[in-house]
């Protein structure tokens, strides 16, 4: 909490020297390239401090495969609320490589970039994620794809506050406007004494 | 050393182990300092914020910084994880409890005596009875406040009433009672660490429903943050040292304790003397201090020269089976005005001990039955598990607000024992460490054959529940058939009277360091097949009269 030491390396972590020599490997310049701003980006893509723009881009359309308005709900931004921060550095690192995978993979089925195909041939790319296809070296896509998914149901569902679920869309979607809020303001509980003994049959 | 003071009496840790020993001694009169390892909320920290509370490091330290580590048996590599943590905050895990207080009963003080031994299994009989504990149990009922009702469970282990009435279950618990009955079983009120009336000062349950995992922003969970704590430090004699993580016990020639180490938030290491030493901090982190603490006389870990402390490392068996209600039709048989209540409030003990149940010894369990704990982003990810990861896209959605908008879900948990045995330890991992550079508490997890045998058995007997319920669940379904709770823990510094086979005395005593007690869950030889916490609880205030016997007569 609030350490100043340096961490041990976690396990999984991969240092950024195999991030760069994973990419290489597999045929993708997007690490080496330099952060060029892309044209067309939308105010709801965050600022870009946990991922470089191109890394962005291609986890905010995966996250919009996953869960149609992801984009519009903040879901990019609350990735980065959390993923900027220590404890999380990890798992950045992780969804960095993923969304590689998913650029490389793109590429070998459909010769183009993952942002640039096809809604159906996203969900075809995320689907052999998702179905235990893809393992390459360390990484595993199913993970992968798992940790992703974690992050666009947190973003959807959660206390907007973190750049997700804005204007309460999600909570509106399923249908409980005020969130968990709604149970703290429970007008079945809340400031009226029940009587225990109802509902008890002998 | 940054600093050195002296005081009566150290407590570690401020949970179910530790607060009632720091309440009973401050009251009579020692200076008792608590250290903490976590921080010092109040009700204003606890937001209904699924995220951070329930989802971040808010209870259990990240794994990057301060991991346990676990392994599926002894030939694998141990990988980090924040499984077998319970938390870390003033009030410990009562803070985030459910408050399920089941006690125990006789026939969990002698098992290996009433099974005759399980093959393979470290199984000892408590070297105490269920009438040492009985007094105990009411005691702690009456401080923190407990609600229930006496008379319906006849498997019941108390004379006396509940000091509060039981809280108003959701409408279909009715059915439920039907149900079970129909099925020869006897379902009673469970009974719950959260005041139902108004309690001293505490106000009454909110039913907001976020118990489990949360902190109760309203004090009406009995977590010991809102009972012995604050009554230890209105005595004037004890103080708690939040964010102050012990890292080390101090004993001397004479192997009688000297004192503690620890680090305060600011990195700086403190020396604190005491005389008496009381560690609290959980089975398994107990377990690990004591075996940090090693020195020149107990090179294997303080009161470790019979090698059992962080052995016979027990949990809680788990099995658990899920019904998908029809909201709609539950509200055509009860009424639309109490759906939105939390709390099912049912349990069934018929097959706690049950030599007719065809089980592989006759410990069964308690089978608890809830409505499904109300976090949303928690239950969309289980539905997408649920699908294997299978659900994406506009299905997602869909099934999302059909989830939250039509569906009710109704299930139970199952509470069961977890026999010790050689497959399931704890001890330091020999290669990761935490950031302060201390190794880790390495987990060895693998259960009992016959633990698993019986959870299997007892799943599909609380699922005929689900099933006879009416109206009848669209789907009845195990969710998983036998598993571990790791945030019950129990056994590492096992008790018992003979001091080659056990870790403590009856009193909780190291047999080989002279006051040095252990009062968390680590004392219990068997785990029992409810939650351990209001057991810890009862036996954390007998210990802690006898510590006061001997403070007042001067022997301490």
């Amino acid at each position: 909490m609030g350490k100043k030491r340096t961490e041990k390396k976690p396990e999984l972590l991969m240092t950024r020297r195999q991030v760069v020599k994973t990419a290489v490997l597999s045929g993708s310049g997007i690490l080496l390239a330099k952060a060029v701003p892309v044209a067309g980006r939308e105010n709801n893509l965050s600022l870009g401090k946990a991922f470089e723009p191109d890394i962005e881009e291609i986890l905010a359309a995966a996250a919009e495969v996953i869960l149609p308005g992801a984009i519009d709900a903040g879901i990019p931004a609350f990735m980065d609320y959390w993923l900027t921060q220590k404890p999380f550095d990890n798992t950045r690192k992780y969804l960095m490589v993923g969304a590689i995978q998913l650029n490389n993979v793109a590429k070998r089925k459909y010769k183009r970039k993952f942002t640039t195909l096809k809604h159906g041939e996203q969900e075809v790319i995320l689907r052999m994620f998702q179905g235990k296809k893809i393992r390459i070296k360390k990484f595993d896509g199913y993970l992968f794809y798992k940790q992703l998914v974690e992050f666009v149901i947190e973003g959807y569902l959660s206390d907007p506050k973190y750049g997700g679920n804005r204007d309460r869309v999600g909570w509106k979607f399923i249908g409980i406007p005020d969130g968990m809020k709604s149970r703290w303001w429970n007008p079945v509980g809340v400031g009226r004494l029940l009587n225990p003994d109802k509902g008890f049959h002998d | 050393m940054a600093s050195t003071d002296e005081t009566d009496v150290v407590v570690i840790g401020s949970g179910a182990g530790g607060a009632p020993v720091a309440a009973i001694l401050a009251e009579a009169g020692a200076d008792v300092v608590v250290l903490e390892k976590g921080p010092y909320y109040t009700n204003r920290d606890f937001l209904h914020d699924e995220v951070k509370i329930c989802r971040r490091d808010f209870w259990v330290p990240y794994i990057s910084t301060d991991p346990h580590t676990i392994r599926r048996g002894k030939q694998t590599r141990a990988t980090r994880t924040r499984d077998g943590w319970t938390s870390r905050c003033v009030g410990g895990a009562t803070v985030h409890m459910s408050g399920f207080f089941y006690r125990l009963k006789e026939q969990d003080l002698k098992l290996a005596t009433l099974t005759g031994g399980v093959k393979g299994s470290d199984i000892e009989d408590w070297p105490i009875t269920i009438e040492d504990l009985m007094p105990f149990y009411d005691l702690m009922e009456a401080r923190i406040g407990v609600s229930g009702r006496a008379g319906i469970n006849p498997f019941e282990t108390r004379t006396k009433p509940f000091p509060l009435p039981p809280l108003q279950p959701h409408p279909a618990a009715q059915s439920l009672d039907v149900a079970a009955r129909e099925l020869k079983f006897h379902p009673f009120p469970t009974p719950r660490a959260i005041v139902s009336r108004p309690y001293g000062r505490r106000p009454p349950c909110n039913y907001a429903g976020l118990c489990g995992d949360y902190g109760c922003e309203n004090s009406s969970k009995s977590s010991t943050l809102v009972t012995f704590i604050p009554d230890a430090e209105a005595t004037g004699h004890c103080q708690i040292r939040s964010n102050s993580r012990a890292t080390r016990i101090i004993t001397n020639a004479l192997d009688k304790v000297e004192g503690v180490e620890y680090i305060d938030e600011h990195d700086k290491t403190h020396l604190i003397k005491a005389r008496v030493v009381c560690v609290a901090a959980s089975a398994i982190e107990s377990a690990r201090l004591l075996l940090l603490s090693r020195n020149a006389r107990f090179p294997n870990g303080l009161a470790n020269n019979n090698g059992l402390v962080g052995r016979n490392l027990t949990f809680s068996a788990f099995g658990k089976g899920t019904a998908i209600f029809d909201r709609a039709d539950l509200i055509a048989a009860f009424g639309k005005e109490n759906m939105d209540l939390p709390f099912m409030l049912r349990s069934i003990q018929d097959d706690y001990w049950n030599e007719k149940a065809g089980f592989a010894i006759p410990k069964g369990g308690t089978y608890n039955f809830l409505i499904h704990h109300p976090n949303i982003i928690n239950a969309a990810i289980r539905l997408v598990m649920d699908s294997k990861w299978e659900l994406m896209g506009q299905a997602l959605k869909d099934r999302l607000r059909r989830y939250f908008q039509d569906e009710l879900i109704i299930e139970f948990e199952i509470f069961g024992e977890h026999l010790p045995w050689q497959g399931c330890y704890t001890d330091l991992d020999p290669y990761i460490k935490d950031d302060h550079g201390f190794p880790a508490a390495r987990i060895t997890l693998q259960n009992h054959p016959i633990t698993d045998d019986v959870n299997r058995a007892m799943t599909s007997r609380g699922l005929e529940v689900l099933k006879a319920m009416k109206p009848a669940a669209k789907k009845v379904y195990p969710w998983t058939w036998a598993s571990t709770t790791m945030h019950l823990q129990q056994g590492t510094c096992r008790f018992g009277k003979d001091p080659d086979k056990s870790v403590l005395d009856p009193s909780c005593q190291a047999h080989e360091v002279k006051n040095l007690y252990v009062t968390d869950g680590s004392f219990m030889p068997t785990s029992g097949a409810v939650p351990s916490t209001p057991t810890i609880m009862a036996n954390s205030l007998r210990v802690a009269y006898a510590i006061r016997e001997r403070f007042l007569k001067r022997e301490i």
